[in-house]
This record gives C-alpha cells, sequence and structure tokens, in this order.
C-alpha cells in the first residue's frame, strides 16, 4: 500500500496532452474555412485505455505516447473542409474539463502526502 | 472523433460523461446546416434563373439522421444528430404572367422559386430556437461539472 | 502543497512511515492499555478490541490510500463520473485526516495516562 510515483506522473502526462489538445483544436478553428482542410486530434486516453484494456499494467503505459492524427472518418463540405466550429468549440470545453479533472486528482495525491508529513505532533 | 462510428463503448476517459455535450454539438452542426440552408432559400427567392440550369432557383431542404453508436452491451445507443442529406423541393414553380420580363418564356410567363418567404422566416425561427436550446444544454453541462470538480476541494 | 514529491518516492516513503507509525502506537497502546484496565478491573474483550479498532481505522485508511492511488486508472477506463472522482477523493482525504487526529488525540490522552502512573 502506497501512494506509487508513477500515477502522478501519468497523470502529468495527461495534463500535458490536454494542452497540446487545446492547440489542436484552436488550429481546427481557425483553419475552418480552408479548402481541403480536415481536422486534426489529439490521442492520447483512448490509447491508454485500449493498452489497459488488453491487459498492460499501469506501469508500462510510460512508453505510449500522445499523438495527433487526422480524421478522416467525418464527413467534409463542399470544399473537403470538415470542421464544426460548434463542435470544436465543444470539445474545448471538454477537454477543459478533463484538465480539471486530472488536477484535482493529482492534487488529492499530493493532498495525501503532505497530510502524513505535516500531520504529526 | 468521427460522427459514425462503430466503437466499443466510450473511446477514452470521461467519454461517456461527455455524451450529451457530443449529442448537444451535433444538433447545433446540423442545425447551423439547416439555418445556412434556410437563409440561401431566402436570399434566393426572386432568382428567375441560375445560371448553368435555365430553370429559376430551386428551394432546397435539409433532411437529418440519427447517429448511433455500438455501445458495449451491443447495443445501439443514440449520439445525435447529423445532416442526412440536402434535398431539392420538387415543388412546381410560381409562374407569373409579365411578358417584359428578361426571362419570359414564349407565352409572356416567368417562372420563380417555390419558395415560399413566410414559410422559411417560421423554418428560420425554428431552426434557431433549437440552435440556442442546444447551447443551453452545453452551457448547463459545463455548470454542472464544474460544481462536481469544486466536490473536492 | 507538495509538488513533485510523488516524483522521488520520497511521499510514498512519508505515508508508509506515518501508517506504519500509527499502526506499531496502536499496538503499544493497546498493550499498555490492557496493563493498566488489568489493574482498573476491566475484561480481557476491552483490551483486545480497543486495539482493535484501531487496526480497523488503519485498514480503512490503507484501503482509501489504495483507492486514491488508482483513481485515475479507473477514470482512463471510463468508469467514472466527475462527481464520483471529487467524492472518492475527499472521502480519503477526510479518513486519512480522521485517522491522523485519532492518532494525535490517543497520543495525548497516553502521555497524560503515563505521566499519572508514575
Amino acid at each position: 500500500m502506497d501512494i506509487s510515483s508513477e500515477g502522478g506522473a501519468l497523470l502529468k502526462r495527461l495534463m500535458s496532452a490536454t494542452a497540446l489538445r487545446r492547440d489542436v483544436l484552436a488550429n481546427n478553428i481557425a483553419s475552418q474555412n480552408l479548402p481541403g482542410f480536415r481536422r486534426r486530434e489529439v490521442q492520447f486516453e483512448e490509447l491508454l485505455a485500449s493498452a489497459l484494456e488488453k491487459g498492460e499494467r499501469p506501469k508500462d503505459l510510460d512508453r505510449i505516447e500522445a499523438k495527433v492524427v487526422a480524421d478522416w472518418d467525418t464527413p467534409g463540405r463542399a470544399d473537403g473542409n470538415n470542421v464544426s466550429a460548434e463542435m470544436e468549440s465543444s470539445l474545448m470545453t471538454e477537454n477543459r474539463i478533463r484538465f480539471e479533472v486530472y488536477a484535482m486528482l493529482l492534487r488529492g495525491r499530493n493532498s495525501l502526502i503532505s497530510q502524513a508529513i505535516n500531520g504529526d505532533r | 472523433m468521427s460522427s459514425i462510428s462503430n466503437s466499443n463503448g466510450p473511446k477514452k476517459a470521461l467519454d461517456g460523461v461527455f455524451r450529451s455535450m457530443r449529442i448537444a454539438s451535433s444538433s447545433l452542426t446540423a442545425e447551423r446546416t439547416r439555418i445556412d440552408t434556410i437563409t440561401k432559400n431566402i436570399a434566393n427567392a426572386r432568382t428567375t434563373l441560375v445560371p448553368g440550369t435555365g430553370e429559376p432557383y430551386r428551394r432546397e431542404d435539409v433532411s437529418f439522421a440519427p447517429i448511433m453508436e455500438r455501445a458495449a452491451g451491443g447495443e445501439d445507443q443514440f449520439m445525435g444528430i447529423r445532416v442526412e442529406e440536402i434535398l431539392k423541393d420538387q415543388s412546381p414553380f410560381e409562374e407569373v404572367f409579365d411578358p417584359s420580363h428578361p426571362d419570359a418564356d414564349e407565352r409572356g410567363v416567368v417562372l420563380y422559386p417555390n419558395v415560399n418567404a413566410m414559410k422559411e422566416m417560421a423554418d428560420l425561427v425554428t431552426a434557431v430556437r433549437s440552435y440556442e436550446a442546444n447551447l443551453s444544454v452545453q452551457e448547463t453541462f459545463e455548470r454542472m461539472a464544474d460544481r462536481a470538480l469544486r466536490l473536492a476541494e | 502543497m507538495v509538488d513533485g514529491i510523488g516524483g522521488s518516492g520520497a511521499g510514498r516513503a512519508a505515508i508508509e512511515a506515518a501508517l506504519k507509525q500509527i499502526r506499531s502506537q496502536a499496538q503499544e497502546m493497546g498493550a499498555k492499555a490492557g496493563g493498566l484496565e488489568e489493574a482498573g478491573a476491566s475484561s480481557e474483550a476491552s483490551k483486545a478490541s480497543f486495539q482493535s479498532v484501531l487496526q480497523e481505522g488503519i485498514g480503512t485508511v490503507e484501503k482509501g490510500v489504495e483507492k486514491t492511488n488508482n483513481l485515475h486508472i479507473d477514470v482512463l477506463n471510463g468508469r467514472l463520473d466527475i462527481h464520483e472522482v471529487a467524492a472518492s477523493l475527499k472521502e480519503s482525504e477526510i479518513t486519512f485526516q480522521f485517522a491522523l487526529q485519532v492518532r494525535n488525540k490517543l497520543m495525548d490522552a497516553y502521555r497524560e495516562v503515563m505521566r499519572m502512573s508514575v
């Protein structure tokens, strides 16, 4: 029983991924009128989730990196652009909430450590 | 994040949580296309000749379809709305007798688009209300999420 | 807020040390309380229950810490909602706080009693 260090490291990487995602989404919004532009997204949580599903242990998740991929699934309009400003804006909100959740988890872990150190009398 | 997908359940952390956001934003996207179409109809209500067609502007309509995703249990789950197709309204053009008009035919009749401006305005109001309702859903969701986050403080 | 300590393992050591200390003090106090209670004609059962209550408390705290440790995995697997995560973190925090406070109060009482019996 312990507060292991790799959980905190993973949470920090998740927070970095949300920062990357914010930039990618902002770029999508800026490119919403570019003919032929395909929206891009950041994959990280899904890569981690499928690794865990396959039975990998949390400490082996170190090697998984966040990936920026182009979205070819979402159909494009007549000019080939498949960015919807509403969709990107919605994902921005989601992303912000994700960040808050990861930060909350990190605070929770550090709070226990802090209590352990300071709770002495 | 695709609009039509064969994923098995949530693809990543908190995806299930954000389902109502996704449904609302797909609705917003679809309604925006409808608003664009209505705007186009209104703008072309008096276009007697579209270049290259030999015809007046033909009214356009948008048809929606639900987005269904296969969830973990094997059942299909409603994940939002998408535009299925943009249809050309096949109802007849309006005939107006006006021999002096440049686009009058041999009978002196001018064909006008099958657009009823009043109906388009009514549709526009409905579409905008739907758009706003979905925005409201998103705002509410965001407020609820922030409240939930504060539980840990 | 203590930041980055988890990365060096010092945080882990701190929590382990704190809980180990509580556990051994619980044992010690249980034994001593037993000795004192004999003088005060209390039953064997109450000595055992004093110790076991403390041990049970430690078990609960350990489970809470374990849960916090793995919470982010449950989130990644898509099994938790936001409020569930928040509530769970708060719960573990309160449980841990409580255990530390109980330990501190017991230490005070213990010292008080030891001083009296000299």
